[in-house]
């Protein structure tokens, strides 16, 4: 397991000053037990995890793996039973009242159901937080108006929230969140109850948020597609623990835990047809089945025609490939089947690897 | 024809008129005191609640048990029993005004637990939207409880004051005056059933009257979620 740490290629990172020497979040062996009827369960066990500013940090598992509680950590609520959540340095238990509300209006969060008030208009809803801060009507009313247009919402100013879809629900629940101008955004599978078109636009306006205000997103969700299209970073959790973190490319090119595997199968396919593996099966020895990983400029090099016209004779027949773009990089892998005499078979493995092409022998 | 119809009923248009008005008097006094010791005793029992944002067992159970209690004695019983409450301060037990301590004692717990009930119907995610914006307790009540829960809030003063009607009816007994008191003295103790049933019409047109305005006003607060 790899510390989460700052992709250079891509990501909505770039250009963040160098201030951001402490880290925005920080979760230090954070322990969370929930005693009920004499029975304790363990939400979280010993979660070490850093979200560096700027980040869009997914937090992935299946329901029940303890990702809520997680993020409601962060802005408390939910308290830990050991262990610290630090927000810039700042351990958030140690707050008082008083601060840990000013530190809670530094923190946007939107939820799964919206949650917005269906008794006030859009504008009212978005100008809550403000009020809270007992902010004038003539601070208000334009900081109201603005974020309207940000969102995209121009027009729905007097519309209650049942007048809307799903997708405006949740655009008027991050202008809300956005409201205060926060530097933290947390977001409660905030995609999971829209259909996939409105997800994509919501992803689309969550990346502006962080691109243009430049608010670090911690977004939790059981769907791995979102994490693709928006994250850069990302945490697998399962009943607990974060088993697999590190940067969005390096997690998908080799999930190594079992749940992450599943989770990447799920976008990025790799398990062989029933087909092809019989084929393979049929296939006298000796052979080699070899998964090949492509990833930047290796995705686009003639490895292929390479071995061909230098091994001529072993024979190559590709039996499953796919190519993926994430986060701007092209990531793909191939099944190739190899046939010859085994010696030869061994020099062609030597060449992938002298080639720098990072490769497994396929168990069937 | 109004005048034969007063004479068949056996009593004056004035008494009439006014009994209707003491009604009416105690009706909405008690109800606006009764409401808001409702809300306060209300947003105390959702505030402490276990699964409430400032929960308390200690206040919870000792207002929950006291509002039970207060709400098994039947209201001709509590009449009686408060009279030294009464008298100590209205000064006096008897008369509509005298009548306004029963009535409120009666109806404040009925309408907490009502309140209560509309609090409760308000999603548990709305509070913690208020609280991941930093709301102090007082905002999350103001902003955030309040308004949510009105629509259901205003039926179940719609609810409470069908009831309350049904108390100032029964204030009769210790001389409050009103309606009730008009079915009682002159229509049961006097035989006298034309009035006795005319009383009954009064009150049924009372109740259909504070239902539909109710309803109204609820409708209004809630069309817009449709």
């Amino acid at each position: 397991m790899s510390s989460i740490e700052q992709s250079k290629a891509t990501g909505p990172k770039q250009d963040v000053p160098q201030s951001a020497a402490v880290p925005q979040i920080v979760f230090e062996d954070l322990c969370k037990t929930y005693v009920s009827a004499g029975r304790s369960v363990e939400a979280l066990r010993k979660v070490n995890l850093t979200i560096e500013r700027g980040d869009i940090c997914g937090i992935i598992g299946f329901s029940g793996a303890g990702k809520s509680t997680l993020l409601r950590m962060i802005n408390a609520l939910e308290t830990p039973s050991s262990g610290r959540v630090l927000i810039n340095a700042v351990d958030v238990e140690k707050q008082k009242r008083g601060n840990l509300r000013r530190l809670r209006k530094g923190i946007g969060m939107i939820f799964q159901q919206f949650n917005l008030l269906n008794a006030k208009t859009v504008a009212q809803n978005i100008a809550l937080p403000l009020i809270l801060n007992h902010e004038s009507q003539a601070v208000i009313a334009p900081r109201v108006q603005e974020l309207i247009e940000f969102v995209g919402l121009g027009g729905y100013e007097n519309a209650y929230p049942a007048q809307l879809s799903g997708g405006q629900k949740q655009r008027v629940g991050i202008a809300r969140a956005l409201a205060t101008a926060p530097e933290i955004l947390l977001c409660d599978e905030a995609t999971s109850a829209l259909d996939p078109e409105t997800t994509e636009s919501i992803l689309q306006l969550l990346l502006k948020v962080n691109r243009q205000l430049k608010v670090t997103i911690v977004f939790v969700t059981h769907m791995i597609e979102v994490i693709t299209r928006l994250c850069n970073k990302v945490a697998v959790m399962e009943r607990g623990a974060v088993i697999e973190q590190g940067s969005v490319r390096e997690v998908f090119a080799r999930p190594q835990q079992e749940v992450t595997r599943r989770f990447v199968q799920a976008v990025i396919p790799s398990a062989l047809p029933p087909a092809v593996v019989e084929f393979v099966r049929r296939t006298p020895e000796p052979y080699k089945l070899v998964k090949i990983h492509f990833e930047d400029e290796g995705a686009t090099e003639d490895l292929i025609w390479q071995l061909n016209s230098r091994f001529s004779a072993v024979r190559s027949n590709v039996m499953f490939a796919s190519v993926h773009e994430l986060q701007g990089v092209v990531l793909s892998h191939m099944v190739l089947l190899f046939t010859g005499a085994e010696r030869d078979l061994e020099e062609v493995l030597a060449y992938i690897t002298a080639k720098g092409f990072d490769y497994e022998e396929v168990q069937l | 024809m109004i005048e034969s119809f007063f004479n068949y009923l056996d009593i004056p248009p004035q008494q009439l008129w006014e009994c209707s008005l003491q009604t009416l008097y105690m009706l909405f006094v008690s109800l606006a005191i009764s409401s808001v010791i409702g809300i306060v005793l209300a947003v105390t029992l959702v505030l402490t609640n276990k699964d409430g944002i400032l929960p308390n067992k200690a206040v919870f159970f000792v207002l929950n048990t006291f509002i039970n209690m207060v709400r098994s004695i039947p209201f001709i019983i509590l009449m009686v029993f408060i009279m030294p409450l009464t008298k100590f301060i209205i000064g006096t037990r008897i008369g509509s005004t005298a009548a306004l301590v029963p009535l409120v004692v009666f109806i404040a717990p009925y309408l907490a637990r009502l309140f209560e009930n509309s609090f409760l119907e308000v999603d548990r995610g709305i509070i913690e939207a208020a609280q991941s914006m930093g709301a102090s307790v007082w905002q999350v009540v103001w902003h955030f409880l309040l308004p949510e829960a009105k629509g259901s809030l205003i039926l179940s003063v719609t609810t409470g004051t069908i009831g309350l009607l049904g108390a100032t009816a029964m204030a009769g007994a210790i001389g409050a005056g009103g309606v009730g008191d008009l079915a009682l003295t002159y229509g049961y103790d006097r035989m006298n059933f034309p009035l006795m049933l005319f009383t009954v019409i009064v009150l049924i047109v009372f109740v259909q009257l504070i239902q539909s305005i109710g309803n109204h006003f609820a409708f209004k607060t809630r069309h817009r979620q449709i």
